[in-house]
């Protein structure tokens, strides 16, 4: 009688740059995790007669000026600087998200504050602002995840907030409240699934230039500390011999855009995702 | 005379910065097993008088008397547990679903927020709620984009009798669907007002159309109710706005009339 | 004739999917037609189509001839000669077509001056009494005004008056009142049908309100699917339908109040793309039988030039 073919539709067709990048971080992961497995030799004993060795079977991308296996250590390193990035952005991501949403839905005063604290907090620039943070806590890894912290969330709440205010007015909104439903399960359960996607897409753009802080404040000896395995401090450790023995800045160099491309394909393939879903 | 179902009392309400109210006292009686046809063009207050009437608006004044009790004198918390007996389908089928959720999701969740079913029983009512507005039970596995604008309207009106309401506000239902596809939904409507006894304010901007659906019928301007409408035919119509509004319908002369 | 929009068998596809699939069509100057569909039958794109106006992931076959000209193969610098002196189109939406921070009468005198070598103090002076010609009243002081400060029927007079502003041959309406309370609807309609009869200007009245087209158009195609499904002189049409959606879609319209409830055409329209030789209503159909989801159909004649695209239009007769 009515209306009843009904299409389904396969939400993955040829989505590649969602594919690719997720493959590619997948096996970046396990590599870290496996480190141990996938390289023979130890990141940070020395074995200075083999210092400056230029690529070869033995050692793939060199060893740098303590004779260390740079393939190794730029292995290693990923345990470090992706959970720079992943926790670099959780924390912001989680906090921005429940800020912005209390913000857009209920309006008035409570969004009137907030954004006056998020419009303090976006005035600076960013990197000044996390190194100065660093610099006033001190140096290491959980000085670098506050400052992220602090100086991020504020965009997740921008985000977050925009889309909470263009949906609070929706009709499916609307008719959650009407089907008398709290406050928390309208804001978690119907608002935020559909307001959080650009946040996510902006989350993974924000991941790589998390992993880059996290190298570049390394590098200034504000991250984490020798001799750790760290990408960006490799580069500092090695920066002298840059001209002599290329491959010691080469491999972190590499790796670090290499995590960058494949969480913005990552990012690029959410975003199509989200377009769909909404269409 | 028993006690009507709702009684809505001098309703109305003033948005900010409007040159004159969207709504201005606005009253009427529903009873159980009624339906009500509202009609206005666009500006006239319809939409505000439904919103009003769901609470989902605070009116300025005037009072929402729904069995028995009177809804505007509520806070918000005491409100939420007695929102389900007035539930509303809205104009936009392509607004009023949450693009996130699966639709037996949608529905099952309405029930287990009320309590109107078990976490077991659950799925055998969003079956029977399905196939009650007439989609087979294969679209509660599937998300709003995979239907048409009749299918998610029928799915708005499951929803809504999943909190198993007294009343359904039917606001412009079928304004923004295919006209083949119209007179589907309006049937649906009334085949489940006679089925499951429920009242109906039926509003809509297509005089012809809520004449036909409802023996009653309120017509607004301006935010007022300009003529009531009981039993009459059209041609009786009074005011002269109502008058203006039956002329302008272009007539088709077809073979029947 | 020369002023004649004439549409030849015309198929278009948006992204590789069939959208209209051979669509013939004739507007004579001074005539109203109406064509009549609902959302993706294809009307919107054939009425498009017509003014060279289509969407760029848009292949479109066959021929659209207006006098000399035929549409589908001109330049774009061509098509926007042809466009305002011989074809004009309005919109559904006036304010999404409308300059918002251009004076109405700015907009209007522009279009005068594209088409007209004139100069500005006479093309103001021309698009005010072209606002006076749709109705809009104390037009010398409302050529001032901005869109937003108009109400939604007077921006379609605007409307109007723009496309009245290079002197169209055609003006293809597609859905003009849809936005519109059916008082405004009224005169907006009136309007038209004056402006048709005065300046014997030839009219495409696109729209899924048979009764709209019903009421200015002396014939009337109904498009489903893609295809024109019945086309005939609008009486024929209305009151004697050979095709069995054109048939429910009236009886859908009528407010019967005898009857407890509504005719409805079961089902929905298909979704644009694979579509069958074979009649495209057939699953909707209530006069269908087995020949119908196998035999090809064709746009044929059944006398009274109206014809009807369906295999059983001879039997049916009656219904």
């Amino acid at each position: 009688m009515s209306d009843i073919a009904i299409p389904v539709v396969s939400a993955r067709s040829g989505n590649w740059p969602l594919r690719i990048g997720l493959t590619g971080f997948a096996m970046i992961v396990l590599a870290a995790i496996f480190a141990p497995f996938v390289t023979p030799y130890d990141p940070i004993a020395l074995d200075l007669a083999n210092a400056l060795r230029p690529p070869s079977f033995a050692h793939l991308m060199g060893t740098d000026h303590l004779g260390r296996d740079v393939l190794t250590r730029m292995v290693f390193a990923a345990r470090i600087d992706l959970q720079i990035g992943a926790i670099g952005v959780a924390l912001p991501l989680v906090i921005g998200a429940v800020v912005g949403l209390v913000a857009g839905y209920f309006g008035g005063w409570v969004d009137a504050v907030l954004g006056r604290i998020v419009d303090v907090i976006i005035a600076f620039p960013f990197l000044v602002l996390v190194i100065a943070i660093v610099a006033m806590l001190g140096p290491g890894l959980v000085n670098l995840y506050i400052a992220l912290t602090v100086v991020s969330w504020v965009l997740y709440a921008r985000l977050v907030r925009a889309e909470t205010l263009a949906l609070k007015k929706r009709e499916y909104v609307l008719a959650a409240r009407n089907l008398g439903f709290g406050h928390l399960r309208i804001m978690f359960g119907h608002i935020l699934p559909n307001a959080i996607a650009p946040a996510l897409v902006f989350a993974m753009s924000d991941f790589a230039l998390d992993v880059q802080v996290g190298a570049t404040l390394s590098f200034f000896g504000l991250g984490a500390q020798p001799p750790t395995p760290e990408w960006g401090l490799m580069i500092a450790e090695t920066r002298s011999m840059m001209l002599s023995a290329p491959w010691v800045v080469i491999g972190p160099g590499l790796a670090i855009v290499i995590v960058s491309l494949v969480v913005s394909l990552i990012g690029d393939g959410l975003a199509d995702k989200v377009r769909r879903l909404d269409g | 005379m028993s006690e009507p179902l709702l009684s809505v009392e001098g309703l109305s309400k003033n948005y900010q910065g409007a040159s004159r109210p969207a709504l201005a006292g606005a009253s009427f009686h529903l009873a159980k097993g009624e339906i009500l046809g509202v009609v206005g063009e666009s500006g006239s207050g319809k939409t505000t008088l439904a919103r009003c009437v769901a609470l989902l608006e605070r009116p300025d004044t005037g009072r929402v008397i729904f069995k028995g009790e009177d809804l505007t004198a509520l806070s918000e918390t005491e409100l939420r547990k007695r929102r389900r007996g007035i539930q509303t389908v809205f104009q936009d089928p392509y607004a009023s679903l949450n693009p996130t959720k699966r639709i037996g999701d949608a529905l099952a969740e309405v029930m287990l927020v009320h309590g109107l079913a078990t976490r077991t029983g659950v799925w055998g009512q969003v079956a029977a709620l399905l196939d009650q507005v007439g989609l087979p039970v294969t679209a509660a596995d599937a998300y709003p984009k995979s239907f048409s604008g009749g299918q998610r309207q029928r799915i708005c009106i499951a929803r809504a009798l999943a909190a198993q309401p007294d009343i359904l506000i039917a606001d412009e239902p079928v304004s923004s669907l295919d006209v083949s596809v119209q007179a589907q939904v309006v049937n649906l409507i009334l085949d489940l007002k006679d089925r499951l006894g429920l009242s109906v304010i039926f509003i809509g901007h297509d005089l012809q159309l809520i004449d036909f659906i409802a023996p009653k019928v309120l017509v607004m301007l301006q935010g007022e109710i300009v003529e009531s409408l009981a039993g009459a035919s059209l041609s009786e119509a009074r005011h002269e706005y109502t008058r203006a509004l039956i002329q302008a319908v272009p007539k088709l002369e077809t073979h029947a009339s | 004739m020369a002023d004649d929009l004439v549409i030849e068998n015309v198929s278009i596809a948006i992204a590789g999917k069939a959208a209209v699939s051979g669509v013939s069509l004739r507007v004579p100057a001074g005539a109203a037609i109406g064509l009549v569909g609902e959302s993706g039958s294809g009307k919107s794109l054939t009425a498009r189509a017509s003014l060279g106006l289509l969407p760029k992931n848009a292949a479109a076959e066959g021929t659209i001839t207006f006098g000399a000209h035929s549409i589908l193969e001109m330049t774009p610098q061509e098509l926007r000669k042809v466009r305002g002196a011989g074809i004009a189109m309005i919109f559904q939406d006036p304010m999404s077509s409308l300059n918002p921070v251009a004076r109405v009468g700015q907009s209007i005198a522009q279009v005068v001056r594209a088409h007209e070598d004139v100069s500005q103090d006479a093309a103001a002076a021309r698009a005010v009494a072209l606002m006076d010609r749709v109705g809009i009243r104390d037009a010398q002081a409302r050529a001032a005004s901005f869109p937003h400060e108009f109400s939604g029927g007077m921006r379609q007079r605007i409307m109007i008056a723009m496309a009245l502003a290079a002197k169209p041959r055609i003006l293809v309406a597609d859905e003009p009142t849809t936005a519109l309370d059916v008082i405004v609807q009224k005169n907006i309609l009136d309007l038209l049908d004056q402006l048709r009869r005065e300046e014997g200007m030839g009219l495409l009245l696109v729209s899924h309100d048979l009764a709209v087209v019903g009421a200015l158009c002396s014939r009337i195609a109904v498009m489903y699917a893609g295809q024109i499904v019945e086309e005939g002189p609008a009486a024929e049409v209305l009151r004697h339908p050979r095709m069995p959606y054109t048939a429910g879609l009236l009886a859908s319209t009528r407010r019967d109040k005898s009857q407890t409830r509504l005719v409805s055409i079961p089902g929905a329209p298909p979704p644009l793309g694979d579509r069958a030789a074979s009649c495209r209503f057939a699953p909707r159909c209530a006069q269908v039988i087995d020949a119908c989801r196998t035999t090809p159909t064709a746009l044929a004649d059944v006398g009274h030039a109206h014809a009807a695209r369906c295999i059983r239009a001879g039997e049916l007769a009656h219904v």
